[in-house]
């Protein structure tokens, strides 16, 4: 898989494993409509690894992003479900706004994991 | 209520990309004064979400000038955003966001809802950035209309440290 570069938002993707991509997210996702950027490429990614196969979602570098980011991410966790591949969505737990934002991502996951979806991982990390 | 550190009051367009120039910029000034990270980040989260809402859904055309708004005093800031609506359905799905939120147990708990709603509805996530603002800005969002069609939304942020690095 490629790289994503769109404006202010960078996305390396790196292949740890086979159907395993990491993708590192840098700089902001403040977009009109960042679903339109995000969601063509997300989908790439979970056909790249296929079912079973994982997509790391790395945000501890992302400095910023909007609410319409947040919409996407769990359109994005939604349509990894929808295919059986497993996500794991990495943050800086020591910040605030990551760790608000990632709380209340867990609460809806949890929600969907409970009316029988594919349990997503959470990883808190501290970026140094 | 205390005497105002700073305010800033800079005319709005409909021009998307001024929103995160506007904030980049208020995120400097924050700086400056509250040694908070997390208030400075959180601020400037609510600038830019109010904007966004601004932008996105407000009645823009020749001659329309909107108005950001940040009052900073030593304890909480104030944003307030003023623009012109788009029609009367615009004020009522605004009030009816508001109430939702107001009406909800906890900020989290509105906050999750419009995420889950976000899942299962790709589109337009309607209220998500107000439900954010709630949540993350733990602020009280108010929304004042005019007779001509605009509206003023303000979010009041109280500081999470009590302290502020400049005296003033």
């Amino acid at each position: 898989m490629e790289d994503l570069n769109a404006g202010e938002l960078q996305i390396k993707c790196e292949a740890p494993a086979p159907s395993s991509l990491a993708l590192r997210m840098r700089g902001k996702s403040t977009s009109r409509e960042p679903a339109k950027i995000l969601m063509p490429y997300l989908t790439r990614c979970l056909e790249a690894v296929g079912k079973n196969g994982t997509v790391a979602v790395h945000f501890e570098q992302l400095d910023h992003f909007n609410s319409s980011t947040i919409a996407a991410i769990v359109q994005f966790i939604n349509a990894a479900q929808d295919k059986s591949t497993h996500v794991e969505l990495h943050y800086d737990g020591a910040l605030r706004w990551q760790a608000l934002s990632f709380d209340a991502l867990k609460r809806v996951v949890k929600a969907f994991e409970q009316a029988g979806r594919m349990p997503v991982r959470f990883v808190e990390v501290r970026r140094t | 209520m205390s005497a105002p550190l700073f305010l800033i009051d800079l005319p709005l367009s409909e021009d998307w990309d001024a929103v995160e120039a506007m904030r980049t910029t208020l995120l400097g000034c924050l700086g400056v004064l509250y040694p908070s990270r997390d208030y400075c980040e959180t601020v400037g989260m609510i600038v830019a979400e109010l904007l966004e809402n601004a932008v996105k859904y407000g009645a823009w055309g020749p001659g329309v000038v909107g108005r950001l708004r940040v009052t900073g005093r030593e304890a909480e800031v104030e944003i307030a955003v003023r623009n012109r609506l788009r029609d009367g359905s615009d004020a009522a799905r605004l009030r009816a966001v508001i109430a939702e939120i107001d009406a909800a147990r906890t900020p989290a708990e509105a906050y999750v809802e419009r995420l889950r709603l976000a899942a299962l509805n790709p589109g337009p996530s309607g209220g998500l950035g107000l439900a954010r603002i709630s949540y993350e800005g733990s602020c009280r969002l108010s929304a004042h209309f005019e007779s001509d069609g605009w509206v003023e939304v303000r979010a009041l942020a109280a500081q999470f440290d009590t302290s502020i690095a400049a005296s003033a």
